[in-house]
């Protein structure tokens, strides 16, 4: 993790921490989630007891508006941090795990920048042979939103089980971020523009450490740890 | 959702559609992710994997005409249209809840039974994993999974009749303590409020979710009331999860669902069910929308989709890519366009909607790279963080391995109000319990580690207060290696007071330490006047493939034995791990020391399997072939 988020601060991004209990407001109804949307199914949420709607947060996108309400662009985060999610735990499903979250808001900020951006963190983690692909896909914090892949650096794109036989993995969502977002965040969406993108940590380093089940990276085994 | 089509019905409603691989790729590229492919008599299925944003693509007429845009396929025409025969059951509908209810469009079917499906429909259904019923239900199904408008059919003959004798369907929200048996046999008491179709007798089915079984359509049906009907997809969405019943109709509804594709929902269904009963009759078509939906509008102009899309783009590309897209829209006076948005379109609202749209038309692969201008930004030093990499780097120098343990436990002063489980309800107040269990597990398992001492670290989030969390560390340490409970004790404070001691250096700041069991813990704080730089990560050996982990137990045996001559210590071990093959995970010279010109080595020797509890008989002989061909050797193995 410490790895990511370095690359990030060499790229002049500044590190951003936010809560890991937090209001329903900061983790979704700011960042576009409708109430009572499936939206909402994407990311199922645990509830803090004896408190009005409070979560844990399910993602470190949490800090955007937080973020925004303090500072106006341009701004450049990175927010590394754990996040839970409520669903049953199985060897690639984990109730709590890892995320770093990146938001850059400026006058010209472009779906170009975001795609070289990442390219350029990839080559800095993977190396330089590594291919990015954007596809279409949906976060309600941003429009439009893409899922981030990676070509396999097992199979180097042939195929193998890691992939899938598809040659791509999956490591990423990202996108534009949207103009209600900015809005939240006291931002004015005519004239700025953002992007977001966030990634699970410990997916990454299972995909890169061959790992096969997340539940591992937590139950405090030195068995794991101690061969890193 | 995730939705299953194939590439033969697809083909149903496209001329030229392209072949499978194509037809995947411009899924993957332009409309959604194919979660799986499958080869079934001579189609394929694909899974498609559709985002809450875009519920149109939740029926096989959306899809392919999403397919027609991305490629040079044409939509079919598609308007069925069924005139009303002399049908003598007369139908009322009465719409008491019109926020909810959107809309309500019924229809009486006369002259039917309740005969299997053709084998074209049992055979369309079966194709996306969907049961036969019969009929009737057939083609109710049939026809969500082809327009995504969700549809129900009630036996006519068991509806009550007002005195006139017309049948008269009621939208209304459900009575104090009011009960409903679903098709499945279920008695649910509906929360209060819930939206339920009725009868002027009962409730007959819970609204968008679910059917009951009263009027269910069963082996002797003669007459049924279709229903298509629009409801408000967060009330069903409520509705659903407050009886706790999901449905493929619930899903549908709950991705909201234009009120336009009712009418001609139901005039597909009475299309097809004509065609299975030819000899049926189909009523007047009887449609309540108490409060028409207006278009939605969207202004954009092509320097709005430049701004977002960083590319040039001229209001000729604009016309050209919303006419590909069906898209209706006002030609520009000045810059600005009006686009009318098709009513089953609710994830067009505004202009960087439509920039999305326009991306997928062009394909990412064709958006260039560019990097981040300097805008001047300044990136601000996060204290906090950079405490935590000192905290790493110092404990990491000094041997101790990171570890995570979960925030869930037992006790605590924050609950959760949905645990995963009992036991687990509580947000931790403390680091140290989670250590102190932690060196224990590992404790455990120290001699397959070859390790002397368990050394661990955490840094962590602790909930203190349903106001406040606090990030703190803990530190734990215990000594496995075989030695007096005194000496342990003494080395576990050692190396304590050594962590403690490097970690105040790092942070430049006194700690205040609390110790719980084998464990001591602070609160993660830094000098506000250390250098404002990160240091340099102290890197882990980090490129070393990972080992897979045995659930199975682990045995250990010691070995000592004589060497005389000029066999060195590496040939020794060769000898013993050739010998004990991939069963020995690990071994340690524990002893070494000389007697008389000859030299003592005594091993640690850990033996576990991937695939089985290992038995001693078979330790016991991996042991003797060792014990056997380190005497060939002339060694005396004691």
């Amino acid at each position: 993790m410490d790895e990511i988020v370095r690359i990030f601060t060499e790229l002049g991004f500044e590190v951003a921490l936010g809560p890991e209990a937090d209001t329903e407001h900061y983790n979704f109804d700011a960042l576009n989630f409708p109430k009572d949307h499936p939206a909402r199914d994407m990311q199922d949420t645990f509830w803090i007891k004896g408190v009005k709607e409070t979560v844990l947060r399910t993602h470190t996108s949490n800090a955007q508006v937080r973020y925004m309400e303090k500072s106006q662009p341009p701004l450049r985060i990175v927010v590394p941090g754990k996040v839970f999610r409520h669903e049953a735990t199985d060897a690639t499903h984990e109730t709590q795990f890892h995320q770093i979250e990146g938001l850059v808001v400026g006058e010209n900020v472009t779906l170009p920048q975001l795609k070289g951006t990442l390219e350029l963190f990839f080559k800095k983690l993977f190396g330089n042979d590594v291919k990015m692909r954007m596809r279409p896909s949906f976060f309600p914090f941003v429009e439009p939103g893409v899922e981030i892949d990676i070509s396999c650096f097992l199979c180097s794109g042939v195929g193998c089980s890691v992939c899938k036989k598809s040659g791509w993995i999956e490591v990423m969502g990202a996108g534009m971020v949207h103009p209600n977002v900015l809005q939240a965040g006291g931002v004015d969406p005519r004239k700025y523009t953002g992007f977001a993108f966030g990634m699970g940590v410990d997916r990454l380093v299972m995909i890169k450490y061959g790992i096969e089940d997340v539940r591992l990276l937590y139950a405090g085994d030195l068995r794991l740890v101690n061969q890193f | 959702m995730n939705i299953f089509t194939s590439h033969k019905i697809l083909a149903r409603y496209l001329d030229g559609i392209p072949n499978t691989e194509e037809l995947s790729e411009i899924f993957l590229e332009h409309i959604c992710e194919v979660e799986g492919t499958e080869e079934k008599n001579g189609d394929t299925i694909f899974e498609l994997k559709v985002t809450p944003d875009r519920g149109h693509l939740l029926s096989y007429l959306g899809l392919a005409r999403e397919v027609s845009v991305f490629s040079d396929a044409k939509l079919k025409e598609f308007s069925p249209k069924v005139s009303a025969g002399r049908a003598e059951t007369k139908l009322s509908i009465d719409v008491r809840e019109p926020n909810a209810c959107l809309r309500y469009v019924g229809r009486v079917i006369e002259g039917v039974d309740g005969r299997e499906s053709p084998a074209w429909l049992k055979e369309a259904l079966e194709a996306v994993g969907q049961r036969s019923i019969n009929a009737i239900v057939d083609v109710t199904n049939f026809v969500m999974l082809e327009v995504g408008q969700p549809m129900h059919a009630f036996d006519a003959d068991k509806l009550s009749r007002e005195d006139d004798g017309v049948i008269k369907i009621v939208a209304r929200n459900s009575e104090v303590g009011e009960k409903i048996e679903t098709l499945d046999g279920k008695n649910i008491v509906l929360p209060t409020g819930t939206l339920v179709i009725a009868d002027s007798a009962r409730a007959l089915a819970i609204a968008g979710v679910k059917g009951g079984a009263y009027a269910g359509v069963g082996e002797n049906v003669n007459t049924i009331v279709l229903e298509s009907a629009t409801f408000d997809s967060a009330m069903v969405r409520k509705a659903s999860s407050g009886v706790n019943i999901r449905t493929d109709s619930s899903r549908r509804y709950e991705h909201n669902r234009a009120p336009e594709i009712a009418p001609i929902a139901i005039e597909r269904a009475a299309e097809l069910l004509l065609e299975i009963f030819p000899d049926a009759k189909a009523g007047e078509i009887v449609d309540v929308y108490p409060r028409k939906d207006n278009p939605h509008h969207v202004s954009i102009s092509p320097s709005d989709i430049s701004r977002i899309l960083g590319i040039p783009y001229t209001s000729d590309d604009l016309s050209r890519d919303l006419s590909r897209l069906g898209f209706e829209y006002k030609a520009p006076e000045g810059e600005g366009f009006l686009v009318t948005t098709p009513a089953e379109r609710f994830d067009i609202r505004i202009g960087a909607d439509i920039a999305e749209e326009v991306v997928r038309l062009i394909g990412y692969d064709n958006i260039p790279s560019a990097t981040l201008s300097d805008d001047g930004f300044k990136a601000t030093h996060n204290d906090t963080y950079d405490a935590m990499i000192r905290v790493r780097n110092a404990l990491a120098l000094l041997g101790f391995s990171e570890i995570f343990t979960y925030a869930f436990r037992k006790e605590g002063k924050v609950e959760l109000a949905n645990p995963m489980a009992e036991g687990v309800n509580f947000l931790r107040d403390n680091l140290s319990d989670g250590m102190n269990e932690a060196l224990v597990f590992n404790a455990r398992n120290a001699p397959l580690l070859g390790l002397d001492e368990i050394l661990m670290f955490e840094i962590g989030t602790v909930f203190t207060s349903l106001e406040r969390e606090e990030i703190r560390i803990s530190i734990g340490t215990t000594v496995t290696k075989a030695m007096k409970q005194a000496k342990k004790e003494e080395r576990e404070r050692e190396v304590l007071e050594s962590a403690q001691a490097a970690l105040e250096s790092a942070l430049g700041t006194k700690l205040s330490w609390s110790k719980n069991g084998k464990a001591i813990e602070c609160l993660l704080s830094v000098s506000a006047d250390i250098n404002k730089k990160y240091e340099p990560l102290v890197l882990s050996h980090m490129r070393v493939g990972y080992k897979r982990i045995s659930a199975y137990p682990f045995m250990l045996r010691d070995i000592a034995m004589w060497a005389s001559g000029d066999i060195s210590q590496e040939e020794i071990l060769s000898i013993i791990r050739t010998e004990g093959g991939e069963l020995l995970v690990c071994d340690r010279l524990f002893d070494v020391f000389e007697k008389d010109g000859k030299k003592s080595y005594a091993f640690n020797l850990v033996f576990q399997s991937y695939e089985r509890t290992l038995s001693d008989v078979e330790i016991n002989e991996v042991m003797a072939r060792i014990t056997e061909k380190l005497s060939t050797r002339g060694l005396e193995v004691r």
